[in-house]
């Protein structure tokens, strides 16, 4: 308890440099809370298309039956190949009125005619969807648009590693100006306290009695930076989870009960708490010398 | 608490501070430490407390080798030592009564019986009007006199006092005196520096005489005192 009085006394002794730790620490934990939201819901997009062994063949417009046959024979030829579903312009229209039954104005103009037709190949492994994509992409007169989720998935992984490696050295700069800001923070308050500290060594205080009231300072910044960083990040993340997960619709892209979880925001503290705990040893080894 | 010095040097690089001390002070006795300036006194104050390590030879605390032994073992040494500083070494930023319980906190003497040990102390160096009072709002006597009462509050068994009565007028000085042959009585081992001839001359206690780092007993000080005058 005294401990606890102690470091309170020197937090109350100059706010604003506390608040300055503070600042620093919530910017830290916010910036690493959203590229981890981020990441996770990128991966989920990944893995959407991963675990979607399928292909989509678009028909040019005003093909005859038996060309349409034609096709789904050839289909059929490879290897590998569990189920081929032809989609009329009719079908499209339906499963397009079902997936927007919830948006009138994206009903109104839209017709079975302006909808292409086309076929729904799935495979048991990528390696025969590559094959028929490579050979149905060059029929430019029988075929629109061949969509192969690696088209997707590539972009997305350069996406998604891009954002981890930008991440991390935004990560690993901002947990180094956390570190030095705490570490000098609570540097200038035992400089502040020089006074104190001497005769309380000159009284027999251990090294813990003296060091504790700042380390318990440095993980007290940790504590409510990381907090108010995770109400703040999860909070935006929570407020705006319809438009972000309707833009990636059908995947939840941002699922709040998989991200808002005891665990989650135990080791954001944690991670916090423990960065505020180095940085504040750091910062008090460097001043008193026993 | 008794305390012996073996042929001990200190140097500050050229300067020998003290040369070949040897001395013992046993337990409950009150001795006196006089010298004029310079003379080496508060050294032998700081080597007891390690706040420093001697040249050469030993320091024996309760017949325990001190000498260069763990920062662990001093800081419990220093707890259960009191001291009086000369210049009162009270945080400034602290009331009386805060000092005082920063010394009891030291020695994790439980907050709930602070109040009482506090008041017992104040009492006793006649400072129980001045419990809230900053050091800034105190004279020279009770500052010192709020010094002696923090070394007090803890029970030491020694008590170190670095010229107590420095600042003090013949009264206060008079007082602490009274004060500190009162603790003796007690069993506490008390070692006081002074370089005040009359105080010494008053006090029926042993001295030890340090001259440019050199150590002599009180019938040396005598034969000068007489050769002089």
């Amino acid at each position: 308890m005294t401990t606890w009085n102690n470091t309170w006394h020197h937090i109350r002794r100059s706010p604003y440099q506390s608040l300055t730790a503070i600042l620093v620490i919530f910017i830290n934990i916010f910036t690493i809370s959203i590229f981890l939201i981020a990441s996770l819901g990128f991966s989920k997009v990944i893995s959407y298309y991963e675990a979607k062994p399928e292909i989509t063949i678009f028909l040019k417009d005003g093909l005859d039956k038996d060309k349409i046959e034609s096709i789904q024979r050839e289909l059929a030829t490879y290897s590998g190949v569990k189920e081929i579903r032809f989609i009329s312009k009719e079908k499209a229209l339906e499963n397009y009125r079902e997936q927007n039954k919830n948006k009138p104005i994206l009903l109104e103009m839209v017709t079975a005619s302006i909808l292409p037709s086309s076929f729904e190949v799935t495979a048991a492994s990528q390696e025969t969807l590559g094959q028929i994509s490579q050979s149905f992409s060059v029929k430019k007169d029988i075929v629109d648009e061949v969509i192969y989720p690696e088209d997707i998935i590539r972009p997305l992984l350069q996406v998604t590693d891009t954002i981890k490696k930008v991440g991390l050295a935004v990560i690993i700069f901002l947990t180094i100006t956390s570190f030095l800001i705490v570490s000098t923070t609570v540097g200038q308050k035992i400089r502040l306290n020089k006074e104190e500290i001497k005769v309380s060594r000159l009284l027999g205080a251990s090294r813990w009695y003296i060091t504790s009231p700042f380390i318990m300072e440095g993980m007290f910044y940790g504590l409510v930076g990381a907090l108010v960083a995770w109400l703040s990040a999860y909070g935006i993340a929570f407020y705006f989870r319809d438009q972000v997960n309707s833009f990636f619709d059908p995947i939840i892209f941002f699922n709040y009960k998989d991200i808002l979880t005891l665990q989650t925001f135990a080791l954001t503290l944690l991670a916090s708490m423990s960065l505020g705990f180095f940085s504040a040893n750091f910062g008090a080894k460097r001043q008193i010398k026993f | 608490m008794k305390i012996a010095f073996r042929n001990v040097f200190k140097n500050y690089g050229s300067f020998s501070a003290l040369k070949d001390i040897s001395f013992d002070i046993n337990e409950g006795e009150f001795v006196i430490l006089v010298g004029p300036s310079g003379a080496g006194k508060s050294t032998i104050l700081k080597l007891i407390l390690q706040q420093i390590n001697p040249s050469g030879g030993n320091i024996e605390l309760d017949g325990v080798v001190v000498t260069g032994s763990k920062t662990k073992n001093a800081d419990a040494l220093r707890r259960s030592t009191g001291v009086v500083f000369q210049d009162y070494q009270l945080i400034p930023t602290k009331t009386l009564y805060e000092n005082i319980a920063l010394a009891l906190d030291i020695n994790n003497i439980p907050a709930t019986e602070h109040d009482n040990r506090i008041d017992i102390v104040l009492s006793r160096t006649g400072l129980s009007n001045k419990k809230g009072a900053f050091p800034s709002q105190l004279s020279g006597g009770e500052l010192q006199r709020g010094s002696l009462a923090r070394a007090l509050s803890v029970g030491p068994r020694l008590l170190l006092a670095d010229e107590p009565t420095g600042n003090l007028d013949p009264e206060n000085t008079q007082k602490l005196i009274d004060i500190l042959k009162e603790i003796n009585k007690t069993g506490t081992t008390i070692l006081m520096t002074t370089h005040n001839m009359e105080l010494i001359s008053s006090l029926k206690t042993r001295i030890l005489v340090l001259n440019d780092g050199n150590l002599h007993e009180k019938e040396q000080v005598i034969k000068s005192k007489k050769k002089h005058s």
